[in-house]
């Protein structure tokens, strides 16, 4: 298992390595879009947290001078003109970035199928989709091409595929990452997330990406982060909101969350809990975000940009259609501003609850990898993948999904703190992952 | 199905949007968006009016202007560097202004 630790590169040669490794097994799963073999440079002088540590870059984020396809043909010969934030810090670490991962297009999917360039497979079985949309980041980690890796969130994206390849997902606060350089999809749900196959590892990656960013207002939070407190219990508690898990969970899924409850009840406060609107988070989300999505893609109008809008895959062009359905004039109300109001409220159950719990917890997917293929036709079933992550990125909240044993019947559990409680579920996290395992 | 979309609103939608939808496609869309809409009825039992909007989310920030003052952006060459059709460092664009008749 790959770590920061023990994946440092320490020589032109062991770079050159692999780079030769990735080429010749990722033959297998397609993870990578493409290899940075011409600009990743090995340097022992390179000083910081991650010196010399191989890390790989979902391709919806800009990396000056090198394509950025967002996974779409609109793109795929769009070379980025300037670095994003995060890329910024990340190298200013010592980061060695080695090359950008496959995604759904302008990450709109929950398999990476969606892919212009062909879909990624899961590495626990290449028969069965990876997740998505980061499902080429997921398997960078998967895989053991590298020990840390970076997606976008928007409604599920990093845990999703996290949980499906048996690694570790991690989405923090709405804001505490900035956005700048990110490709948009929904801008008022993105956010940057982390990959890996140890906590402490998304910890160090976490500490050198996050902060405010003059370029990304929604990044500047500094003031809000005061408000953000934390339950005081002795005993740190979960809690279930079982009257929602239960619809729709598949019975492997649900046997294997019953496992994980039990083991954690020996040392932490289970508590069942009510969240009244939590049920209608996948309406609001597919309302909110195709919204956002046909705003944040009129800028694909052919000049700027190269292709046009018509170039698209079927996934897009569907969610720019329906977002500007349920935004035109007539609709707005009965379905955009109506779930605005929604959204509000379903994030102000969610703070009624962290007066009683720390942490909420519950599957991260509904169900274990499917076959490539099986859903792709059908779009409202593929909806349904993202049910327990989207109220998540509703909320704006912090989430990370952690994986029982890793084997193809691997299930991800996903922790939700209230915001800004970042650190301390990182921290606790530490301990889930002990427990959990082994299951 | 308690929404029904007919393709005028389709053929409407997509020209709103800038997409063309060719002929075989539009029944597709009817099919997909009648079973979506569907699904978003779950929230005709809201009454949203009791509800307060206002600033974003999760900041509680409000509009935020930066400074009215020069800052370093990109460079004409890399403004350009991704366009396939400009002259003279403009870019050349579709026509977009039509006569009724053509």
């Amino acid at each position: 298992m790959k770590t920061i630790e023990n994946s440092k590169i320490n020589s032109d040669q062991e770079l050159k390595d692999l780079f030769q490794l990735i080429e010749k097994e990722d033959s297998q799963y397609h993870s990578f879009l493409s290899l940075h073999k011409n600009y990743a440079r090995f340097d022992e002088n390179r000083q910081g947290k991650l010196a010399n540590v191989p890390i790989a870059i979902k391709d919806n984020i800009c990396v000056e001078n090198t394509i950025v396809t967002a996974g779409s043909k609109v793109l795929e010969d769009f070379t980025s003109p300037y670095d994003a934030t995060i890329i910024e810090k990340l190298q200013n670490a010592g980061a060695i970035i080695v090359g950008k991962t496959n995604l759904d297009e302008f990450a709109m999917g929950s398999s990476t199928e969606n892919s212009a360039f062909g879909p990624t497979n899961n590495p626990l079985d290449t028969s069965l989709v990876p997740g998505g949309s980061s499902g080429g980041s997921a398997v960078t980690v998967s895989a053991n091409f590298v020990p840390v890796a970076i997606g976008t969130d928007t409604g599920g994206s990093v845990r999703h595929p996290a949980s499906m390849c048996g690694v570790i997902g991690f989405k923090p606060t709405y804001g505490e990452i900035s956005r700048y350089g990110v490709i948009a999809m929904g801008s008022s749900l993105d956010q940057i997330g982390i990959f890996g196959n140890r906590v402490g590892d998304i910890e160090t990656v976490f500490n050198v990406i996050r902060g405010s960013d003059p370029k990304d207002s929604t990044s500047q939070i500094e003031k809000s982060k005061k408000s953000a407190k934390m339950h005081n219990s002795e005993k740190i508690s979960l809690g279930i909101p079982y009257h929602f898990i239960q619809k729709g969970l598949s019975v492997e899924v649900k046997e294997k969350f019953e496992m994980v409850v039990e083991k954690l009840r020996e040392k932490y406060e289970i508590v069942d809990i009510s969240l009244p609107h939590i049920d209608y988070s996948l309406a609001v989300y597919y309302i909110i975000m195709p919204v956002e999505v046909a705003s944040n893609m009129a800028r694909y109008d052919g000049v700027r940009y190269g292709k046009n809008k018509n170039s698209l895959g079927d996934e897009v062009k569907r969610r720019i259609i329906l977002g500007t359905y349920t935004s035109s004039a007539g609709y707005a109300d009965k379905y955009y501003h109506r779930a605005q109001a929604v959204r509000k409220l379903i994030l102000e159950d969610f703070k009624k609850v962290y007066s009683q719990v720390d942490y909420i917890m519950m599957p991260t997917s509904p169900v274990l990898p499917w076959k490539i293929g099986e859903k792709i036709n059908d779009p409202m079933s593929m909806y349904l993948m993202d049910i327990f992550t989207v109220p998540v990125n509703l909320a704006g909240l912090p989430a990370i999904s952690i994986p029982t044993k890793r084997d193809p019947l691997s299930v991800g559990i996903q922790f939700i703190a209230n915001q800004f409680n970042d650190d301390s579920l990182l921290k606790d996290s530490k301990e889930f992952l002990e427990i959990i395992k082994n299951i | 199905m308690k929404n029904v979309i007919d393709i005028d609103t389709i053929e409407k939608i997509g020209k709103l949007s800038g997409i063309e939808i060719v002929e075989g496609e539009k029944e597709k869309y009817l099919k997909h968006f009648a079973e979506i809409l569907d699904y978003f009825s779950a929230l005709d039992d809201i009454d949203e009016k009791t509800v307060s909007s206002g600033n974003h989310m999760v900041t509680n920030l409000k509009d935020i202007t930066r400074v009215d003052k020069d800052e370093e952006s990109l460079t004409n060459d890399q403004v350009f560097l991704n366009h396939k059709k400009c002259l003279n460092k403009h870019f050349k664009v579709e026509r977009i202004l039509y006569n009724e008749d053509n």
